[in-house]
């Protein structure tokens, strides 16, 4: 009599475990994984509102509220940082974006199947050479020794020093991204394109649609629907801009253009290890990326009536 | 009772007999009265001991003083390649102490007072008062300007540093020029910053390279004082990119916002207009200039460790064409002297410090095993080695064999790491000129003579030491200034920002707080010249 009403409901979600546990059991090691790896870590997150000492721990040192978030607001790195950081991403979103789709549609329109494939390969390949190394060759390359103003003194130019001047770093950037990933990107979208029916082609020619018209009319609706999931994906990560490749090619002559939320997280946390104050910053960050995950995806859904949940 | 009690006094006065006759015994046997039979020891491993197979089992010397005290260590290292610091903390946080941990303690983030207040380390003071550590007693009685840079500015004694008895040995980086081609273009050694710059243009004007990226100066990035910095042209016009004090050092002062740096800033910048430095400064890093200076891409630079270009020539077959000149002075000068402000120049301690941690099994002996290595064996031993094998006594002085001075298999450095470890400061003890001159290449030997010649460190900031609030205070302020500055003064050098703009930068500055800093450095000045 005591027993509530969800009882039995419950009872059969219990049941329907018990009937398919060896799926629940395949699930569990991934489980695991991301409670260990990423929920677990996230209690870290903690000391950004600790004044936190490595020899007292999480559960002995003070706490001095959002304190931390205050010093990086009135911090003058704050506006910039955040600047850099948005702009890169937008350089990424507007040109870094689109390569891909392009490549994908040029390589579509191929005939040769030698050529395409050919193409298709040199384009993956700097896709799985190291970060670090793609550095090293940027930092050889655009310096003012290197090879491509090597090619500018040829031509009567001067050279120009490309990672020492502010004004060129987004483009710099934006650019060794997308000759890095295009190849890479197009895959996603070449498999949505081999499965736009055929006949919708041929009906399209039979209407009279030129190949350009069946390119705005077929191909692109088409794909439009990984188009927007490979969007609000990339929106999602606005702010997460990887550290890596710009901490290996960055200078401090570059920082007011160069320096970014992650590679400030990365000196204030790693090098001058202030961990509570670069915990703060990152916990900042991604708060921000939340609300903009969360909002890609209501214009998504508004936008297509379709988004990531 | 009664007889009991003379029983007990017997055997009392038995024991302190032989505790009498201990030393010499044990010492035969291997092994000094009253220190530990055991010690676990954290210690980075320098990157000489590295190239010699990654242990410092290798050291011979330390297996020495391991046979004399009778102490076997084991040693703890954080992995070579990764970061010391990083593993430093790991240690720290995970609260598994060893006996003794032999880190740069002058420089630990957050200042030493932290690990003592939470219980980290042992203050060793009570112990020196207690008599616990007779030679470092008497290394502090014969110098004491050594005891005033140990100790806290509340008299205490937390560590045990490396220590350099001798100046010679605070001085290690400095100009180097290529003298071939001062001949060619049949100009003297450069004296003062102005004689540097018609060198440098009659470098270049007279294409005395046939390298085609020839570059008559060649630098590394501005603010750093060990690879190849640029701004160490400052230093002839009695200023630095960091914190100097007045002449008589009563007086601290932070030198990018003081007049004599836009002077320097000036000259740096007519350089690198005129194109006589290497404009790639911001980005070259020690390999890049090396490799520069091997190409004859270069005929200037600041070097550090000249011994390691040493080698490099030696290894490319070419007779090292880099000899050091003495310390440039300022334009018009008015002294003999020149200044120079590299911070480990400032003091006669640095490096790997000793300290006894709160979880070691007995405080007492390894505070005093602490102590042996300053000794007059443990001396010998660091700067020496073993006798018979890594140096023989010659009229009463110890000279190191050849298999220090030219060891088959290894390089000179990796060899002293191995058989005279005190020429490598990440290990704690003391450190004496007339070992470190005899393993260390010809090269490096006529560098301190050189710069010995004619240099002044007495603007140089002491290590002073603050408080933990405000160690916080000054790090979360400097770190800030110190990034606007690197950012800013690149800029101007390079010429997209323009001269004027470094007013612009000071008072940037003190709206971000340096003059705040300056207070805080002043007050720790002030109580370092009370010690």
């Amino acid at each position: 009599m005591t027993q509530p009403a969800v009882a039995p409901r419950r009872r059969s979600i219990l049941r329907q475990m018990a009937k398919h546990r060896q799926v629940y059991v395949i699930l569990l090691p991934v489980l695991l994984f991301y409670l260990i790896f990423n929920y677990g870590p996230m209690f870290g997150n903690v000391i950004a509102f600790q004044r936190y000492s490595i020899t007292r721990g999480i559960l002995k040192s003070p706490f001095v509220g959002l304190a931390h978030f205050r010093s990086f607001l009135k911090n003058y790195t704050f506006w910039r940082l955040l600047r850099n950081t948005v702009m890169i991403n937008l350089y990424g979103l507007i040109f870094g974006f689109p390569a891909p789709i392009i490549l994908a549609l040029l390589l579509n329109e191929l005939r040769g199947a030698r050529f395409k494939r050919t193409v298709q390969t040199l384009t993956y390949m700097p896709y799985f050479i190291s970060t670090v190394v793609v550095s090293g060759l940027m930092v050889d390359f655009l310096s003012t020794r290197g090879m491509i103003n090597e090619i500018v003194k040829i031509f009567g130019g001067q050279p120009v020093q490309f990672l020492v001047r502010p004004e060129l770093f987004w483009g710099v950037y934006t650019a060794s991204e997308v000759w890095q990933g295009v190849g890479w990107g197009s895959i996603i979208y070449l498999s949505a394109l081999s499965g736009i029916d055929q006949e919708l082609y041929e009906a399209s020619a039979i209407d009279g649609a030129n190949r350009a018209g069946r390119l705005w009319h077929v191909t692109l609706p088409g794909i439009l629907g990984t188009i927007m999931i490979m969007l609000i994906l990339r929106i999602g990560q606005m702010l997460s801009l990887g550290y890596e490749k710009i901490l290996l090619i960055y200078s401090t002559t570059v920082y007011s253009t160069a320096d970014v939320i992650s590679t400030y997280v990365y000196r204030k946390g790693l090098l001058d290890q202030d961990f509570s104050y670069s915990t703060a910053v990152g916990l900042f960050n991604s708060v921000v990326n939340f609300v903009l995950l969360l909002s890609a995806n209501k214009l998504s859904r508004s936008a297509t009536g379709g988004g990531l949940w | 009772m009664k007889l009991s009690r003379r029983l007990l006094s017997a055997a009392l006065s038995i024991v302190m007999a032989a505790c009498l006759f201990a030393p010499a015994f044990a010492e035969s046997e291997g092994g000094v009265e009253g220190l530990p039979s055991e010690l676990t020891i954290w210690s980075e491993l320098g990157s000489w001991l590295v190239k010699a197979g990654n242990d410092i089992h290798a050291s011979v010397a330390y297996e020495e003083l391991e046979r004399v005290t009778g102490t076997k260590i084991n040693w703890i290292h954080p992995p070579a390649g990764t970061g010391v610091a990083e593993q430093f903390n790991l240690m720290i946080v995970s609260g598994d102490l060893p006996d003794i941990i032999n880190y740069s303690w002058m420089t630990v983030t957050g200042g030493i007072q932290k690990y003592i207040d939470d219980g980290v380390i042992v203050d060793m003071t009570p112990y020196y008062d207690n008599g616990d550590m007779p030679y470092v007693e008497r290394l502090f009685a014969d110098l004491p300007k050594i005891e005033k840079q140990v100790r806290q500015d509340n008299g205490a004694i937390y560590y045990m540093p490396s220590v350099r008895k001798d100046d010679e040995l605070r001085i290690w980086n400095g100009p180097q020029i290529r003298v071939d081609w001062l001949e060619k273009v049949g100009m003297p050694i450069p004296d003062t910053v102005d004689d540097l710059y018609e060198t440098l243009k009659a470098f270049k004007e007279q294409n005395v390279s046939d390298a085609d990226n020839f570059v008559p100066m060649m630098a590394g990035k501005f603010r750093t004082d060990t690879s190849q910095g640029l701004g160490q042209l400052l230093f002839s016009f009695n200023t630095t990119y960091d914190f100097l004090t007045d002449p008589t050092g009563t007086t601290a002062k932070y030198g990018p916002i003081e007049p004599e740096f836009k002077e320097g800033a000036a000259y740096i910048r007519k350089l690198v207009e005129e194109g006589l430095v290497d404009p790639n400064y911001v980005t070259n890093d020690r390999d890049i200039i090396d490799a520069a200076m091997i190409a004859d891409e270069a005929g200037f630079m600041f070097n550090t460790q000249v011994t390691k270009l040493a080698l490099l020539f030696e290894e490319h077959g070419i007779e090292n064409p880099l000899k050091p000149i003495p310390y440039l002075r300022g334009p018009n000068p008015t002294s003999e002297l020149a200044p120079v402000f590299y911070s480990e120049a400032g003091a006669n301690i640095m490096g790997g410090c000793l300290a006894v941690t709160t979880k070691a099994k007995d405080i007492l002996s390894t505070v005093k095993w602490v102590d042996f290595n300053y000794s007059p064996t443990g001396e010998l031993i660091r700067n020496y080695g073993v006798e018979g094998v890594s140096y023989n006594l010659v009229d009463g002085e110890p000279i190191l064999t050849e298999i220090v001075t030219n060891n088959p298999q290894y390089d000179i450095n990796t060899a002293s790491a191995i058989y005279t470890p005190a020429k490598v400061s990440v290990f704690a003890g003391i450190q004496r000129y007339a070992s470190w001159k005899q393993s260390t290449h010809p090269d490096g030997v006529d560098c301190v003579v050189q710069y010995m010649s004619r240099v002044d460190q007495s603007m140089i900031m002491p290590p002073t030491s603050m408080t933990g609030d405000e160690q916080a205070e000054y790090a979360s302020l400097m770190t800030d200034i110190t990034t606007y500055f690197d950012e800013t003064i690149d800029r101007i050098i390079l010429g997209q920002l323009p001269l004027e703009h470094l007013d612009a930068m000071a008072d940037q500055m003190k709206a971000m707080g340096v003059e705040r800093a300056i207070e805080l450095k002043q007050a720790a000045l002030d109580r370092y010249n009370a010690r």
